[in-house]
């Protein structure tokens, strides 16, 4: 997986193997973290994914690292695969007043996700703010891209406070 | 000796006056915020190249940040036009587009740096200080692969125009580069064997080679056989 359209691919194959009932392992700890890091070019942040172990239940990639402190950027792959969850979690963090205008387009607080235990679950229970999209409507990757390193720039200054 | 007391001096230092133009309403707000941050002025923030001229108009910023896609042009389309219209602003890109094609672009719009958009948001800041002094923040290692790909991608588009060979020609080439003889070839094509060297003959010439063989291996290069 490598050029511009790599991400949304990736995500977008990995969406339909969830909702087939398939594990998309390669493309979840791998491929697409691969490709993330590689978009980042931060050597100061870490990617990686994770796949649910029960069937059925949702994968998590995320972006984490000092300059984020205890937020993280999470992608996580409903694993009905109905859609892709990016959010900007932090436990116990609230998004600054300063901040509330840069994520206006976001939606606030928690969003909704079947797996009751795991990663996904803590994730979308600490959820600052977050969009979804639906497979077919995954954002160009050039806009798709302003989102996820737009959530890495608001979880920077967040942390700097 | 007495001596006198050092004369306290005070100078203003005026905040960079920074203009931002980016189609993502987070990603503007973020910027916004941590140029602020760094003690920036943020004269106007617009998301679209129109919106960004009439701003750079009437503030006359010292730098314009601007993301390379926009929603009514590019980056280095509105990099162009703002030197008439505010010709003493420094251009930096920040963007995702990591295409060489934009990068050349920018570069040969006179832009002073082009960042990626997960840069650290200090780093943008240290860049636009760096711009507004008049220093190049352009990544020279990366312009200079660019350039190289841009030349090399250029010469074999040319090698592939100057070669390029009638259907015939490229038919007969195709069938020699499955190993066909002449005779078979002009068989296979229905013509005379006279007529089947010609076109043999016109495509290795044309490829500028001196054999069938490096004819066939020639266009293969070229991505003239599938």
């Amino acid at each position: 997986m490598s050029g511009s359209a790599g991400l949304r691919a990736g995500v977008v194959r990995a969406l339909a193997a969830l909702g087939a009932g398939q594990a998309p392992e390669r493309l979840v700890v791998s491929a697409i973290p691969v490709e993330l890091r590689r978009r980042l070019a931060r050597p100061d942040l870490e990617v990686f994914g994770e796949l649910a172990a029960g069937r059925g239940g949702s994968a998590v990639i995320e972006v984490l690292g000092r300059p984020l402190g205890a937020a993280t950027v999470t992608l996580v792959l409903h694993g009905d695969g109905s859609k892709v969850t990016t959010a900007l979690c932090a436990p116990e963090g609230r998004l600054p007043e300063e901040l509330r205008l840069a994520a206006a387009e976001l939606q606030p607080g928690p969003f909704a996700l079947r797996d009751q235990e795991g990663l996904a679950a803590t994730r979308a229970a600490t959820a600052l703010a977050w969009v979804a999209h639906q497979p077919s409507e995954i954002p160009s990757d050039h806009r798709w891209w302003s989102e996820i390193s737009g959530l890495v720039m608001l979880g920077e200054l967040m942390n700097e406070g | 000796m007495r001596r006198s007391r050092p004369r306290l001096s005070f100078i203003t230092v005026e905040a960079v006056k920074v203009l931002v133009v980016e189609d993502h309403p987070m990603m503007v707000e973020g910027l916004r915020i941590s140029l602020e941050r760094a003690g920036l002025d943020v004269c106007g923030t617009a998301l679209t190249a129109a919106d960004g001229l009439e701003l750079a108009r009437r503030h006359q910023p010292q730098v314009a940040v601007l993301d390379f896609n926009l929603p009514d042009g590019t980056g280095a389309q509105l990099a162009e036009q703002l030197r008439e219209a505010s010709p003493d602003t420094a251009v930096i890109f920040v963007t995702g587009d990591e295409s060489d094609s934009a990068l050349l672009a920018a570069l040969q719009a006179g832009a002073r740096g082009y960042l990626l958009k997960s840069q650290p948001p200090s780093e943008v800041a240290e860049a636009v200080r760096q711009a507004a002094r008049g220093v190049s923040v352009m990544p020279p290692g990366r312009i200079s692969a660019a350039q190289m790909r841009a030349r090399e991608a250029q010469r074999l588009q040319l090698e592939a125009d100057r070669t390029r060979l009638a259907p015939r020609e490229l038919e007969a080439l195709t069938l020699a580069a499955s190993g066909l003889a002449t005779k078979q070839i002009a068989t296979k094509l229905g013509v005379s064997l006279a007529t089947g060297r010609w076109y043999v003959q016109q495509a290795i010439e044309k490829l500028g080679a001196h054999s069938k063989l490096e004819a066939v291996a020639k266009a293969r290069r070229l991505g003239l056989l599938e």
